[in-house]
């Protein structure tokens, strides 16, 4: 009698966090096959536009699984068709090899949730559950509580500390779009999804339209974070139109400057390095601004005006231009915003560019100090530029 | 009762007389325990995919045999009849396409279906 792991997922793509995963767990769990399993149609969630069709998630997951030893790559729910509930596989595998033990392979996310799934009794009866979690304190209690229930009703569950990172599929393919997947996806992968046209690798991003910039604004980021940008894009043209900047480039800074907000720490250093930037010095919460100007530079190929709106967005810097404030402040202020006294730095918004932004760095400043956290070398220099500029303005 | 053949062509037809296009009956039997038949049928739109799948459930109701689940997905881009024997697969065009099930079974035996089917 051996043991046959399950792993099961979108893959949409497949990538090495998946690739390391399946490995480890065929160590960690002494296996003697792992069956990777693409689903048809996920059960429990919708994928996006553009994405790989099920046939060529199969196909990108037998180049990332060629040759290694115990792992097979199995068409078994693409096969069956329609939505790829697990508990349908779970018995079918299990009538494929009636003399082994199956162990279903998931995450905490799904563990936490598994009594919610479909027909959870019949995947227990059939199979232990393998449960990767990251080692985090609070997770780890939550995770062996809940365990004890199912151990207590004579099933298996055990618990396999995962070394990995986790890599975020959403990320990944945003990735793509930036040039920037090659080191996180597995050999011949990428060149499949190129050769392919998959997750929009054959679009241009030079010189799309406004409507298409806000459709990328949709796709890319959160709901609540888009519906930012579009206030946001809104305030800059308000302000562009009243103080006589460009009101095309107020549009395209408004709607490119966060683009890049989502990605984590480690997708940030890669953008940067990738396109010969150095991240020294930037902090998490405002890198996005950099690798934002990056790819409006590279990728959009937008004009030094726009890049460099959305470069200084978070930081400010001294001799900022116009628009470059117009940004800051639209970003800081938009209807959106509810801290305390934003009203009063909304007015002066429409009052006096300087004064605004002299007002807001004033409260940043205050704001890191009373944080403990260091003030960038930019911010400090636009604060005297500012106080300069507007208290001389009063004088 | 019906055997799963006749029950396959039972629904082959009713599918037909609603104008589904391409209709495919496959014979798994032998590769799979999923079921004995695919039957993948296109329908011209999500509400030609709806309609053929409601005659097709009308048609064996009246043969008395027991329907085990019916599934659609994403606005009826695809439904599917599960028979226990038999599986209706109805796709709308793009969507056969895109999931591309017949290349997945591949290795199926094609059942002829020229006699039932009125070719146009």
């Amino acid at each position: 009698m051996g043991i046959i792991g399950i792993y099961g997922g979108t893959f949409n793509p497949p990538h090495m966090g998946h690739q390391r995963a399946a490995e480890y767990a065929v160590r960690a769990l002494e296996l003697d096959r792992l069956l990777v399993i693409p689903s048809c149609i996920s059960p429990h969630k919708t994928l996006p536009e553009g994405s790989a069709s099920p046939e060529q998630r199969l196909e990108m997951l037998q180049y990332a699984f060629a040759g290694k030893d115990r792992i097979t790559v199995s068409d078994i729910e693409l096969r069956r068709g329609g939505r790829s509930f697990t508990y349908e596989t779970v018995e079918q595998v299990k009538a494929l090899y009636p003399e082994d033990e199956l162990m279903l392979l998931m995450g905490t996310d799904m563990f936490l949730s598994f009594h919610q799934w479909r027909c959870p009794e019949r995947i227990l009866r059939n199979a232990g559950l393998a449960v990767f979690y990251r080692g985090q304190k609070d997770e780890q209690q939550q995770l062996e509580q809940l365990a004890q229930q199912y151990i207590r009703e004579g099933h298996k569950v055990v618990f396999v500390k995962n070394p990995v990172t986790d890599i975020s599929s959403t990320q990944l393919r945003s990735l793509l779009g930036y040039d920037c997947a090659g080191d996180f996806l597995p050999e011949g992968v990428e060149d499949y999804i190129k050769d392919q046209k998959l997750y929009g690798t054959d679009r241009s991003y030079e010189n799309l339209s406004v409507s298409q910039l806000e459709q990328l604004v949709t796709e890319r980021l959160s709901e609540k974070r888009a519906a930012h940008v579009f206030r946001c894009r809104d305030m800059a043209l308000e302000l562009a139109q009243k103080y006589g900047q460009d009101l095309i480039l107020a549009e395209r800074a408004a709607l490119l400057h966060d683009l890049t907000k989502p990605l984590d720490g480690v997708f940030q250093q890669l953008l940067c390095s990738r396109y010969g930037y150095d991240p020294e010095g930037w902090e998490e919460p405002t890198i996005h601004a950099y690798t934002g100007s990056i790819v409006a530079k590279h990728i959009f190929k937008e004009c030094d005006q726009v890049v460099s709106a959305i470069r200084w967005h978070t930081t400010g810097r001294a001799g900022m231009t116009r628009l470059e404030q117009i940004i800051y402040l639209a970003d800081t202020l938009e209807p959106g915003r509810t801290f305390p006294g934003v009203q009063e730095l909304r007015s002066s918004a429409y009052e006096d560019l300087d004064k605004a932004m002299y007002q807001c760095l004033s409260r940043t400043l205050l704001y890191l100090q009373q944080e403990g956290r260091p003030l960038a070398g930019e911010t400090k220099d636009a604060l005297d530029f500012f106080r300069k500029r507007f208290c001389g303005k009063k004088d | 009762m019906l055997s799963a053949k006749e029950v396959a062509f039972e629904v082959t037809k009713a599918l037909d007389s609603k104008k589904g296009k391409d209709i495919k009956l496959l014979r798994i039997n032998e590769i799979s325990s999923l079921a004995d038949y695919f039957l993948i049928c296109t329908g011209t739109s999500s509400t030609h995919v709806k309609t053929l799948c409601d005659y097709a459930e009308y048609t064996l109701e009246q043969l008395g045999e027991p329907l085990l689940g019916r599934e659609g997905h994403r606005g009826n881009s695809w439904e599917l009849l599960d028979y226990g024997s038999i599986v209706v697969h109805v796709f709308t065009d793009e969507a056969r396409a895109f999931y591309s099930l017949e290349r997945l079974w591949a290795d199926a035996e094609q059942v002829d279906i020229k006699d039932i089917v009125i070719e146009e």
